[in-house]
This record gives C-alpha cells, sequence and structure tokens, in this order.
C-alpha cells in the first residue's frame, strides 16, 4: 500500500500544473503552428504564409527596427541603471527619497507615460520644442516623431525612462548582497574607488547583470504599448517592430494565420538569441574558472 | 507572444454566454459608451410602451469594438441588439449572421427618407441589414478673425482648389517660434489611419479617382487623377508648407487643438467639433465651409455614420424587431445621434437649428460610403502608409501610388 501510494503521490500533486500548463502553454502553442500552416478554411497550404510573411517589405524593415531599438535600448538602459544603481548604494542626505523617485518611471503605467511624452514630443504644441525654441538652442522645430532618422531613438529615450529604474533596482539588491569583507581586504591593499568598482563590484553583480539583460531583451522585443501608442509604428514604418507588426496583422486586418507565421518565426528567432547569449556566456565562465 | 484565436474566441465566448444567456421577453442591447445615457431614456420609453419586454443595455468602449462584435456574432450567441459603424456592416454581413431588417424599418419610416449612402452602405443584394442612425461628413472650418487679419473676406471661404491653396498661403505666417498655418492636413496621429482616410479620400474622388473602382476590383489609386489629388493634398506640406511642422503627428484631434490656439487657420473637421467649441472656446469666431473642389467639379465627402444590427436565429427576435421599429422614427434616430441624424426630416428638430451646421448639412449631401470589400481596413492601411512616404520624402506622389496599388492588388487577389 505505501509504495503505490508513493508511487502515485507526485503524479497526482503536480497533475493540477500540468494541466493549467497544458491549457495555457502547449495548446495555444500547438494551435498557433498549426494555424500558421494552415488557411481561413482550415487546409493545409505548406509554407504559403511563411512566403507572403517573409516578401512582405514592411517585415525586415520591422526586423531592422527592432534590433536596433532592443539593442540601443538595452545598452543604454544597463548604463544609466548600473550608474543609478551604484549612487543609489552610497551614503547620502536624502538617499530614501531619491530611491522612491527614482522608481516613478517604472511605476507609472506605461500607456499613461507614453501618452505624456506624445504630448511633450509634438512638433507644434510640445514642450520641448517650446523650450529648446524659446531658449534658441534651435531655430526651427524638431519632428522628434515624425523625422525619419529621430523617431526610433525618441521612442528608444522613452524606453529607458521608462526601464532603468527597474535595472537600478536589481543592481541596488545585487550590491546590497556583495560582501562588505571584500572591499574591506581591497582597501587594506590599497585599493581606490575605481580599483573596487572594476574589481570587485563588476564582477560580483556579473550573474545579476545576465538575468537583467535577458529579462529586458524579453521585455525590449514586446515592448508595444509605447510604440504603438506614440506613433502606431509610423510615420510609414520607420518605428515598426516586429511585435506590433504580429498584432496589427492578427487584431486589425484578422488574417490569423499570416499573424501565426509571424509569431512563429519571431519566436524562433528569439529563441536563438536567448539560446545563444547563454551559451555564450557559460563558455565565457567555464573559461574563465 | 502567441497569438491564437480559438483561445481568446473560446474564452470570449463563455463571457459573452454568461453576459447575453437571454430569454423570451428581454432583449439584450449592446450601445457605445457616449450613447449609453440616451439609450437608458429611450429603453424607458419603449418598456412602458411594450408591457412584459425588458431591455438589458450593455455599455462598450469604442475601442476594439470591430472585432469585439465580430466574435460576438461568430459566437453564435450574440446580443439581440449592436451598435456598430455602418462603414464595418458589410464585413459582418459576409459572415451570414445578420438578419435584413430593410422591411421591418420600412414600417416606421419609408426607406427613401434615410440618408441614401447610409442605406446603400449597409446594403447588399437590395436587403438592408442596418438600421442606420447617425450620418456625418466632414467640412472645412475656418477662423473668420485669422482672414480679417490676413485681409480676406471671412464670408466668402475658397470655392476652388485653386483659391483654397491662395488664401491657404495668405493665411501662413510663420515669425520664430510663433507660427500661423493656413491648413491644417492629417497625416499621422493616434487615430491617423483613419483620419487621414476621412480627410484625403475625398479629394480623391471629386477629380474623378479614388482607391477602388465602383465595382471593387480594380486599384485606381494610381490613376492620373488620383495622383493628381494625392499631390494637391501632399503639397499642402512637402510644397506650399501651409500645413504646420508637425503634420505627420496631426489627427483629428491634434489638429482641433492647433486650431483653437491659432496655429492654423483652417482643417476638416466633424459635427462634433462645435460641441468642443463651444465648451472649450466659447468664443472663437469661426465659420463651416463646403470642402473646396477642382474648379468644375463638384466637392465629395467620405461618408461616417452608425447603425444597428440584428443577429438572426435569436429566441426572441420579435421582440428585438419591436425595439427597431420603435427606434426608427426620425424623433428617436435624432434623438440618439451624437452628429447629425440619418433620416432627413429629423434634420428640423430644434437641436440642428444651429446656422453654423448648414456647412455639414450640405456636405451630407455628397456623402459617398467607404467600398464594401473585404481587407479594406488592410487597403486602408496601405494607402495611408504611402501617402507618409510622401509626407516624410522618401517618395514622390506617382512611385508612392505606384506602390501602394502593388501592394493593394496582391490584397484584393488574395
Amino acid at each position: 500500500m505505501r509504495a503505490t501510494a508513493r508511487g502515485q503521490g507526485p503524479i497526482t500533486f503536480i497533475l493540477p500544473a500540468l494541466l493549467l500548463l497544458a491549457i495555457f502553454i502547449v495548446y495555444p502553442l500547438v494551435s498557433t503552428v498549426w494555424m500558421s500552416f494552415t488557411n481561413d478554411s482550415d487546409q493545409f497550404v505548406g509554407l504559403d504564409n511563411y512566403q507572403s510573411v517573409v516578401e512582405a517589405g514592411r517585415t525586415a524593415r520591422a526586423v531592422k527596427n527592432t534590433i536596433y531599438f532592443v539593442g540601443a535600448s538595452i545598452v543604454v538602459q544597463l548604463l544609466l541603471g548600473t550608474i543609478a544603481g551604484i549612487v543609489l548604494n552610497e551614503k547620502f542626505k536624502g538617499q530614501a527619497i531619491a530611491r522612491s523617485l527614482t522608481l516613478v518611471p517604472w511605476v507609472v503605467p506605461g500607456i499613461v507615460g507614453a501618452m505624456t511624452w506624445a504630448w511633450m514630443f509634438h512638433t507644434d504644441y510640445g514642450v520641448i520644442n517650446y523650450i529648446l525654441l524659446s531658449t534658441g538652442l534651435i531655430s526651427t522645430p524638431v519632428r522628434w516623431l515624425s523625422d525619419p532618422n529621430i523617431v526610433l531613438p525618441s521612442l528608444i529615450a522613452v524606453n529607458v525612462w521608462k526601464m532603468f529604474p527597474f535595472v537600478a533596482i536589481m543592481v541596488l539588491a545585487g550590491l546590497q548582497a556583495i560582501p562588505k569583507s571584500l572591499y574591506e581586504a581591497a582597501q587594506v591593499d590599497g585599493a581606490n574607488f575605481w580599483h573596487e568598482i572594476r574589481y570587485i563590484t563588476l564582477p560580483q553583480l556579473r550573474p545579476m547583470l545576465i538575468s537583467i539583460t535577458l529579462l529586458l531583451v524579453i521585455a525590449g522585443v514586446n515592448s508595444i504599448t509605447i510604440i504603438y501608442s506614440m506613433t502606431g509604428g509610423g510615420p510609414a514604418d520607420r518605428s515598426l517592430i516586429t511585435s506590433i507588426q504580429i498584432f496589427v496583422e492578427a487584431f486589425q486586418f484578422f488574417n490569423f494565420h499570416t499573424a501565426s507565421a509571424l509569431s512563429i518565426l519571431f519566436f524562433l528567432v528569439s529563441t536563438a538569441i536567448i539560446v545563444v547569449y547563454i551559451v555564450a556566456d557559460n563558455n565565457k565562465r567555464s573559461a574563465q574558472e | 507572444m502567441f497569438i491564437d484565436l480559438r483561445k481568446i474566441t473560446t474564452i470570449t465566448c463563455t463571457l459573452l454566454a454568461s453576459a447575453t444567456a437571454s430569454w423570451a421577453g428581454q432583449i439584450n442591447w449592446w450601445v457605445t459608451e457616449p450613447g449609453y445615457k440616451k439609450a437608458q431614456e429611450l429603453v424607458q420609453k419603449f418598456e412602458q410602451a411594450n408591457p412584459g419586454i425588458t431591455v438589458k443595455l450593455q455599455s462598450n468602449p469604442y475601442g476594439g469594438l470591430e472585432g469585439k462584435t465580430l466574435i460576438a456574432l461568430k459566437s453564435g450567441s450574440p446580443p439581440d441588439l449592436m451598435e456598430v459603424q455602418t462603414s464595418w456592416v458589410p464585413s459582418y454581413i459576409a459572415t451570414g449572421t445578420l438578419e435584413p431588417i430593410g422591411d421591418t424599418i420600412a414600417k416606421t419610416t419609408p426607406l427613401d427618407q434615410f440618408v441614401p449612402a447610409a442605406i446603400s452602405s449597409a446594403s447588399v443584394d437590395g436587403k438592408l441589414y442596418a438600421l442606420p442612425f447617425q450620418a456625418e461628413a466632414l467640412a472645412m472650418i475656418y477662423r473668420k478673425d485669422l482672414y480679417r487679419a490676413a485681409g480676406l473676406d471671412p464670408e466668402k471661404p475658397p470655392q476652388t482648389w485653386d483659391e483654397m491653396i491662395k488664401d491657404a498661403q495668405a493665411l501662413t505666417k510663420v515669425e520664430g517660434a510663433k507660427a500661423q498655418y493656413g491648413y491644417g492636413i492629417a497625416g499621422g496621429g493616434s487615430e491617423g489611419q483613419g483620419n487621414t482616410l476621412y480627410r484625403s479620400l475625398p479629394y480623391l474622388w471629386m477629380n474623378g479617382g479614388g482607391i477602388l473602382s465602383d465595382d471593387g476590383k480594380t486599384v485606381i489609386v494610381n490613376s492620373p487623377e488620383s495622383v493628381k489629388a494625392v499631390t494637391f493634398y501632399t503639397d499642402m506640406y512637402t510644397k506650399y508648407k501651409v500645413s504646420p511642422p508637425s503634420t505627420l503627428e496631426n489627427g483629428g484631434l491634434e489638429l482641433r487643438r492647433l486650431f483653437m490656439s491659432g496655429a492654423i487657420a483652417s482643417y476638416q473637421g466633424t459635427p462634433t467639433e462645435i460641441e468642443r467649441f463651444q465648451q472649450d472656446a466659447p468664443n472663437l469666431d469661426y465659420g463651416v465651409a463646403i470642402m473646396p473642389h477642382p474648379e468644375g467639379k463638384q466637392t465629395s465627402a467620405l461618408l461616417g455614420g452608425w447603425g444597428f444590427i440584428v443577429p438572426a436565429k435569436r429566441a426572441n427576435k420579435d421582440d428585438t424587431l419591436k425595439l427597431v421599429q420603435f427606434l426608427a422614427t426620425a424623433e428617436n434616430v435624432g434623438y440618439y445621434t451624437r452628429t447629425f441624424p440619418a433620416v432627413n426630416a429629423a434634420l428640423d428638430l430644434p437641436r440642428f437649428a444651429d446656422p453654423r451646421l448648414n456647412g455639414f448639412k450640405e456636405m451630407l449631401k455628397y456623402g459617398r460610403p467607404q467600398p464594401a470589400v473585404p481587407g479594406w481596413l488592410e487597403i486602408t492601411n496601405i494607402y495611408y502608409r504611402h501617402i507618409q512616404e510622401i509626407l516624410i520624402g522618401d517618395s514622390t506622389p506617382q512611385e508612392a501610388m505606384d506602390a501602394a496599388a502593388k501592394e493593394i492588388t496582391a490584397v484584393i487577389k488574395r
């Protein structure tokens, strides 16, 4: 009797979780794959959907924009977030207030932040151009959200503003987990502030920064809210990223089958990037040891 | 990240089933948020006149309504009466789930008393599938004070394209940070696609062009007539610079803000703007005129509007049709509409007496519905993106419209 109970017990206990997993992850995944190979009347059409997705001119542009947007965002977010985290870890007057204020952009709902920025960026009545024009820094208004060369940097700035507090807080948590004895030992050896950062802080933060980077990649490729509400991907697709393309294809044009093909491709590419990143990191780490 | 229609549909169906579970004697009526209060009063009157029938109202936000309605229709247990844009109706008719209600409406108000374009946009093969209650067309709104300041006669707004450009140039004054532009065209913004379509497509029509031929089978967006109209529209920004630098960020909402602050002297607006001016800028000195047209041709407008649809195969269809008959009176149509009534007789009601509405009434006569073709939203998206290509200066109108024609043809052939 005991043996039977022990044999079936674990399965019984994880069954509900497995069932939920199957319903909400495995089934949608499988059915998305199936939809990507069929047409509106549920007939198998092979790679037709994939072909039309790859041939569409906007797909290539969206991929290019996604890489630019996510790559640039992450570099600046990590840089700014790490600096902010290190500063906030120092003891100074008003430290608690500074820490809470840093979090504000992250706590503000995405759509509210995005709409506010869109108004501030507006070429004719936006406050940013107003300040720049009235102080004489520029002589003609800058088209922050409609100049093809400026729109992505503007959106990246908003994305950085939104997510760097998250990096800062994670870095802060990481910093507090570094044993003080390491710094004391370094100081005995005559290390200055920069030596401490270079040889203790950053190496100790490494695992934390790697997880943050992964989270930022995932948040970045899915950051529909900011771009969709500020420019809708425009002007003329100059700020279109793949996740928005999928959304529009499915929920505005009701082309669910091509949208599925696009999401599958998107999924494969993102997975490949993340796997490469993790493997490279593991190799580097084992090489160091 | 993964989009799965079936999952969404299943969940939505379950929710819908619970929300609209109904029995004989109860009508489930979906209205939009802005119409909820007025619908409540109509329901009260209807229930008093028809004891034994109760009406349950559900208020829906505008956002995503088109898809929500489609899913409800396909789910098999939709509500009994739904408020939708007339331009969406053709795609709903295509699902085969709508009840033709032309005969029912005619018992109350003969169909020839409705705005003709509103009827035709909701009909297939001579059968009418919606009760249009609201119909509107854009007109040109202009600042009389700025006209006077520029030495123009505020009682003589431009009639032709040439006059329009000339006036707009006279009204454009750029000096440092304070700038005034003659005419604001739409080229972007949060609702940029629809806003740009409503404001630019009529120019193509006036000139004998368009996006698709009348039968919806040929793409004419790159015909000489169409390209000339697109050139006229985009030149206001790229060549004459009478439209402000923010043009690619401006839709209806942004243009209204710029107009109220005096940054633009004229633009195309909807009848609802009048209410907004009364609220936000009661002293604004403005006039409403018809849209200027090419010399020797007629003006044109893209008809917008709303109507009610009735899904077929519902248990309490008879009760619902009674409600449709009740709503179809000129009085109730005139009461419920948020802009203009789709029934001509209702225009005599006191709420439409403001003389400034005359420009809009006049434009209504030239209103044309959007073509009833599948994939229309995707087609207009292609058109919109290529208009933006011209505005950012990366293509000439001819190049952009040729490219658009190629993409639109691919959508039609699918």
